[in-house]
């Protein structure tokens, strides 16, 4: 059922799957690490590079009128991809990392001593180590809302969300595959007067990620990770929050008026886009919204789910084999096989033709204390793996169990 | 296959795995950790020491088939060898060692034992 929904000529779309690794077909599995990129995205931006390009927002010359306005069309694209009010809110950044830092600096100035920042045990290190160096710098406390059942301890936020300035919380957990209620989760960061941060790198390119009816601050996330090039991000604010805010990157096109001692600050967005911006990545990003408008988000999704059930199914059932994370999950499966260390089992797997990625999945704290794990394998999937990609990755796990045990 | 046959083996079946207990305060042995930031591989290395060589070396430690049947290897390579030429061991001297060029990625993984080593002699 699932697989007449998308069809598997949805391959012939990647260039890279016509490669053979090891002389077998490529499965990838590692799509919470990055996305692979559709042809209709390299066209768009080789397009751009070969008859568009020229620098944006200040030539007087039809090229460059023309660049700026494939820019500026992105911004709409993304505005509307996430429903956010107004393209003013829409930062363009590198990825993810560079806008929770951006809010950790800027946002960061209204933080006080003693004050507190909130975040969960399930973040990636981008959702922590940022708000560490903040609460280093401003004296501020960090505290950690527990994980229970793979999932965040609702008792305990509302515990530890009195009294804080900032809750920065992950949408989906690159480990767990845990998809947070991030509507009651905004709810209870605004009810105690909290400003609210959503991580939706793992979330936006897999689900409809709405703004208004999560009720978010922010939200932060990569292109790379939704089929767009490796360098554009966004960082998503509400306007009056992000009209408060002072710029932590000073230069060309983020002012209004400058003279030698102080300047104006230009409108937003522009005021936090200083110097030239990631124009080819922008427009890379706009054809991966379009590719992944056209498909349909809500089918992207439930394709991951089906598959994703189907993957724990089996993984389940075969001996020795132990998934971390809860039964209603978005499509990240972390597991191990017991007695054989996760690098091996990837080794093992990229003989196979298949990538998967192994480790502590810059998720050091959640991996060591929170699953008791040195490291831990994970599959993740996309729109573009199917119920055969899993078979083979099962078959893999036997044969790498044969091995080990003989 | 996925790795070399020797390490494989000494991976299931490791022949320098364990302690080396003080039996008299006139032992000079040496001991040294060295962690795996990467994967979370842990290693715990012993030396004894006499008249300028290695003794005997053992390890604990728990990781990937890598990282533990190098160690194994290694302690083997090192006992009844100078210090001195134990210092000037190189990380391609474990690939000669191990009988195996592991991936880029996992290049770290041979040289853990090694590491530890390093610090302590």
């Amino acid at each position: 059922m699932v697989e007449a929904m998308i069809s598997k000529r949805i391959k012939e779309d990647f260039p890279i799957f016509k490669r053979k690794i090891n002389g077998r077909r490529f499965i990838y599995l590692d799509n919470a690490a990055t996305s692979q990129k559709p042809i209709q995205v390299i066209n768009a931006i080789t397009k751009f590079y070969k008859f568009y390009n020229a620098n944006i927002h200040r030539g007087i010359y039809k090229v460059a009128e023309e660049a700026t306005e494939m820019y500026e069309n992105s911004k709409e694209k993304v505005k509307d991809f996430i429903n956010a009010k107004e393209k003013a809110e829409i930062v363009y950044v590198r990825n993810t990392t560079e806008a929770i830092n951006f809010v950790a600096l800027s946002l960061g100035e209204k933080v006080k001593k003693g004050e507190k920042i909130v975040v969960s045990k399930m973040e990636h290190h981008s959702n922590l180590v940022p708000w560490q160096i903040l609460a280093k710098r401003k004296k501020a406390k960090l505290e950690f809302v527990e994980v229970k059942d793979f999932e965040i301890d609702i008792n305990d936020f509302e515990k530890k969300v009195k009294g804080a300035k900032i809750v920065a919380l992950t949408h989906v957990s690159n480990v767990l595959g845990t998809i947070n209620d991030a509507r009651t989760l905004a709810k209870i960061a605004h009810e105690n007067d909290a400003y609210f941060l959503l991580d939706g790198a793992q979330s936006v390119p897999h689900m409809k990620v709405d703004v208004k009816k999560l009720d978010c601050d922010f939200l932060a996330f990569s292109g790379h990770k939704m089929l767009a090039p490796f360098g554009i991000g966004v960082l998503y604010g509400k306007k009056e929050i992000l009209e408060e805010m002072q710029p932590i990157l000073g230069g060309g096109d983020m002012i209004k008026e400058c003279n030698f001692l102080r300047c104006s600050w230009n409108e937003l967005p522009y005021k936090f886009e200083a110097g030239t911006q990631n124009i080819g990545g922008a427009i890379g990003l706009s054809a991966a919204i379009d590719y992944l408008k056209k498909l349909g988000m809500e089918k992207i999704q439930k394709h991951e789910e089906e598959l994703t059930k189907y993957a724990l199914k089996l993984l389940e059932d075969e001996a020795g084999v132990e998934t971390y994370g809860p039964k209603k999950r978005s499509g990240i499966i972390s597991f191990n096989i017991k007695g054989i260390h996760a690098h091996d089992v990837a080794s093992f797997f990229d003989k196979e033709g298949i990538a998967i990625r192994a480790g502590h999945h810059c998720a050091m704290p959640l991996v060591r204390e929170v699953l008791k794990q040195s490291a831990v394998a994970r599959m993740s999937f996309y729109f573009y793996n199917f119920k055969e990609d899993v078979d083979t990755a099962i078959e893999a796990i036997r044969k790498l169990k044969r091995e080990f045990s003989e | 296959m996925l790795y070399a046959e020797k390490l494989f083996q000494r991976y299931k079946k490791p022949l320098f795995k364990g302690k080396i207990i003080k039996s008299n305060k006139d032992e000079e042995i040496k001991i040294a950790t060295e962690e795996n930031v990467v994967c979370g591989d842990r290693i715990k290395v012993y030396v004894k020491l006499e008249k300028g060589k290695v003794k005997d070396a053992k390890f604990e430690g728990s990781g990937c088939v890598i990282s533990m049947g190098s160690a194994d290897l290694l302690m083997e390579n090192i006992i009844g060898k100078d210090i001195k030429n134990v210092r000037k061991m190189k990380d391609e001297d474990i690939i000669k060692i191990i009988g195996f060029t592991p991936d880029p990625a996992r290049m770290h993984c041979a040289t853990l034992a090694l590491k530890a080593l390093r610090k302590i002699l």
